[in-house]
């Protein structure tokens, strides 16, 4: 796939964004479900059963690593986006070149931070050499296919039992039946964080410098 | 209709709070004083030590002013002193430094030249100033560099260094001494509007983590702050590793967020948690003093180098100098020898690690890197854990059951089943630093010897590190860990001219019964006999056999190639019964 020409495009606030990284505004339509109408104050109620929420963001992006040409043409137009995630592929350690597959997701309450709702956007890459790679790779089964190598990797480093293994094996036969032509060879990760301007709590409070002014010993 | 409520959206959506703009800015001096402040009292109480380091710089009383070096010898009261725990970088990434050496020692005493100084140093001065701090103290500058003397005396005293200081600057934010800590990349702001609630809009930021290389899939494991420490290559570092580990306050300047860690407790910058930190060495020192409980310092000690033995050295021959701050103040503590890298009452257990990355894919070609003393590559002897980089300990202890909690299933009871065992080393320079690098180190033991004749196969279930097993004479069956990386699986492998050497013998053991089934699953020859065979229940009193699989070089004179295991359900000590006692000295 080539790369989407870089359509500059200036929001009110906030950083310049290509169209295509336009989605990266979140939507919060599907805690409608979860929230009462008439109550403002309250937060969205996600019901936590203790897995990880991933919120797929309608992108795929597909570039040729080290040159990145498509994230390339899309920073030099202004997208801040492709810019730090073209910067953030060149710093890994990949095959080169190699044609790289970037899909979005933000996260909701990960395991690390049950205290937060959203609180990061993951952008994965899967690394494929096949340089015909074709349009029909479906996303959700690329995707399923992740989660669970990342669940044998887990297995892996367990001391687990030999029952575990056998179903990891299961697994990993039911697996290749239904996999894609296009299998990544390797696959990699950067994260954002997502923050965002909220009450003053204690380390934020004004007080504390007028206490604490700059003075030298 | 679009209002933007400050807040409002950080409240709907639950993010974290936005990060300053800049890690010194006054908001953060402050919040970063307002902890150390409230700390104060406690710190206190546990560092009255009066210990001063040698030398130190002196950042002087306004911004202008020269910095220098002193030697605190000079100095008629006891000064609060920063310390700063950084990275080096590469060689000639270190070679740019501005350093101390004895040609510039007098130049620095007078001033430091302004034009030298590196980014992080540069960072840890605005730091140290900002605290209102007037001493820091930075190894390339309070050490004499390439002074042998100097560095080795300097070297152990590092661990009070860092256990003194007031706070510890750490630069997890820069991999080198050329790279600061105090830029802050800007976030990409994105504008939100709540397709729910139309009163609910603002701006959300992505801030970039450092990348997630070797740790696919990991991302949603980690939080903010272990993205800027775990990923940072600070933490890689083998030197950082007792700067931390001493140091009982911190300042940890990450890519994104400054993080604090005090005592037992790590705050992170605009986030109002409180986390409680796991145990500290010092913690640990004082469960000692309190209980009484030497094991305690022990298994920390094992914990510590399971920690320490992957971190990165430029120089492989620093692996036990770069501890050795932290060493010093152990053997204090438990009054103990340290013979390079073991301790000699819990010599057992520290000689029974296992290896977990291997390099050498056969067995001569490990014998051919083997390092023997007097080798310009030798590091510290073939027994020592000091030589690898991923280890593993066994669950031993010398408790009986009845001493042991009921959530601990170690093995229990462990003792002696050697004839006589002794240790001893030759640091390179036993009177400036005892524990640094060592010339020679061995072992004498008399003890029960056999040859393993018998071909291995591998142990299933795979785990990190391949195990091998092998049926002996008696039909027992060893598990053998080998300290090189073996062929692939599903072969058999024999070794050549290798002997299992008893060390000692242990009772229960939660995975053994797990091991069993499936080395029998394995091995359907073996079920039988090994059916006949009573399994451990719990109150058990056979015994598990422990042992060094080594390989001769001449003269009673052997190496480590490995260890091994015979749990009391294959046989346990049964197979060493008809065996005779040697002499055995490992180098």
């Amino acid at each position: 796939m080539c790369s989407l020409p870089a359509t500059a495009k200036h929001h009110d606030t906030g950083s310049i964004l290509c169209e295509r990284c336009s989605v990266l505004a979140f939507d919060d339509q599907i805690f409608r479900d979860f929230t009462e109408e008439d109550d403002i104050s309250s937060l969205p109620v996600f019901p936590y059963d203790g897995s990880l929420l991933n919120l797929e963001l309608d992108y795929e992006h597909t570039d040729l690593f080290p040159e990145l040409p498509g994230l390339k043409a899309s920073a030099e137009a202004g997208c801040a986006f492709c810019a730090a995630l073209r910067e953030a592929t060149s710093e890994t350690t990949l095959p080169n070149p190699c044609h790289i597959r970037f899909h979005l997701r933000y996260m909701w309450s990960p395991p690390c931070a049950q205290d937060f709702g959203l609180y990061m956007l993951l952008a994965n890459m899967s690394i494929i050499d096949d340089e015909d790679e074709s349009e029909s790779a479906d996303e959700d089964k690329s995707e399923s296919a992740d989660e669970d190598k990342s669940e044998s990797a887990d297995e892996d480093k367990s001391e687990s039992a030999d029952e575990d293994k056998s179903e990891s094996e299961d697994e990993d036969g039911d697996d290749d039946e239904e996999q894609d032509e296009v299998i990544p060879i390797a696959t990699r990760s950067v994260a954002f964080v997502v923050e965002s301007e909220g009450k003053k709590s204690k380390m934020l409070c004004p007080h504390l410098v007028s206490k604490y002014p700059r003075r030298l010993p | 209709m679009c209002l933007n409520i400050p807040g409002a959206c950080r409240e709907w959506l639950q993010t974290l709070h936005l990060a300053h703009e800049r890690p010194l800015c006054d908001e953060n001096v402050a919040w970063i004083l307002d902890e150390l402040g409230t700390n104060e009292r406690i710190f206190e109480q546990e560092s009255s030590t009066g210990f001063i380091p040698t030398r130190l710089l002196d950042l002087g009383t306004d911004e202008a002013d020269d910095i220098q070096l002193i030697e605190t010898s000079t100095l008629s009261f006891n000064p609060k002193y920063v310390a700063l725990s950084y990275c080096w970088g590469s060689p000639s990434e270190a070679a740019q430094q501005l350093k101390t050496t004895s040609s510039t020692l007098q130049q620095h005493y007078q001033q430091l030249p302004s034009d030298g100084i590196t980014k992080v140093i540069k960072d840890a001065v605005e730091v140290t100033r900002a605290l209102s701090v007037r001493y820091l103290w930075i190894d390339a500058l309070c050490i004499i560099q390439g002074d042998d003397q100097d560095w080795a005396r300097e070297s152990q005293l590092m661990g009070l260094v860092y256990s003194n200081s007031y706070v510890t600057i750490c630069s997890l934010a820069s991999a080198n001494c050329l790279e600061g800590f105090l830029d802050r990349s800007s976030p990409i702001q994105v504008p939100f509007q709540s397709s729910i609630r139309p009163g609910i809009a603002g701006v959300i930021s992505l801030r970039r983590q450092p990348k997630l290389d070797n740790y696919n899939y990991r991302g949603p494991d980690y939080s903010s702050q272990d993205f800027d420490l775990l990923l940072s290559t600070w933490f890689e570092r083998a030197w950082t590793y007792q700067e931390s580990e001493l140091s009982r306050r911190k300042i940890l300047f990450g890519r994104s967020r400054v993080h604090l860690s005090l005592m037992n407790m790590n705050i992170t910058e605009a986030d109002a948690q409180r986390v409680n930190s796991p145990t500290s060495f010092h913690d640990d020192l004082r469960r000692l003093t309190t209980m009484g409980d030497y094991e305690v310092m022990y298994d920390s000690w094992l914990e510590t180098a399971e920690s320490y033995a992957h971190r990165q050295l430029s120089d492989q021959r620093d692996k036990l100098p770069a501890i050795s701050g932290l060493v010093r103040l152990l053997a204090e503590a438990i009054k103990d020898d340290y013979v390079a890298g073991i301790w000699q009452n819990d010599l057992i257990r520290g000689l029974l690690w296992k290896t977990i990355y291997r390099v050498g894919s056969n067995q001569s070609e490990h014998l051919q890197q083997c390092p023997l003393p007097g080798s310009a590559t030798y590091i510290s002897p073939s027994w020592s854990w000091a030589n690898h980089t991923l280890l593993s300990w066994p669950s031993l202890t010398h408790k009986s059951l009845e001493d042991l909690g009921k959530v601990d299933h170690r093995e229990h009871s462990l003792r002696w089943e050697c004839k006589s065992l002794s240790a001893w080393s030759r640091p390179e320079n036993i009177a400036l630093n005892p524990y640094g690098r060592v010339r020679d180190a061995r072992i004498y033991i008399r003890s029960y010897c056999m040859r393993l004749e018998s071909a291995m196969s591998p142990v299933s279930p795979r785990d990190v590190g391949q195990s091998w097993q092998a049926t002996l004479q008696d039909g027992s069956i060893a598990i053998c860990d080998l300290d090189w990386k073996g062929p692939k699986e599903e072969q058999a492998l024999a070794l050549e001219s290798v002997s299992m050497l008893l060390l000692a013998s242990s009772i229960g053991g939660k995975y053994s019964k797990q091991l069993i089934r499936s080395i029998q699953r394995d091995e359907p020859m073996d079920i039988s006999e090994a059916k006949c065979l009573q399994p451990a229940q719990d109150g058990s009193t056979s015994r598990n056999a422990w042992g060094l699989l080594i390989h001769p070089i001449g003269d009673d004179k052997f190496v480590r190639v490995g260890r091994f295991k015979i749990p009391a359900e294959v046989g346990g000590l049964r197979a060493f019964q008809a065996c005779e006692c040697k002499f055995i000295e490992l180098l």
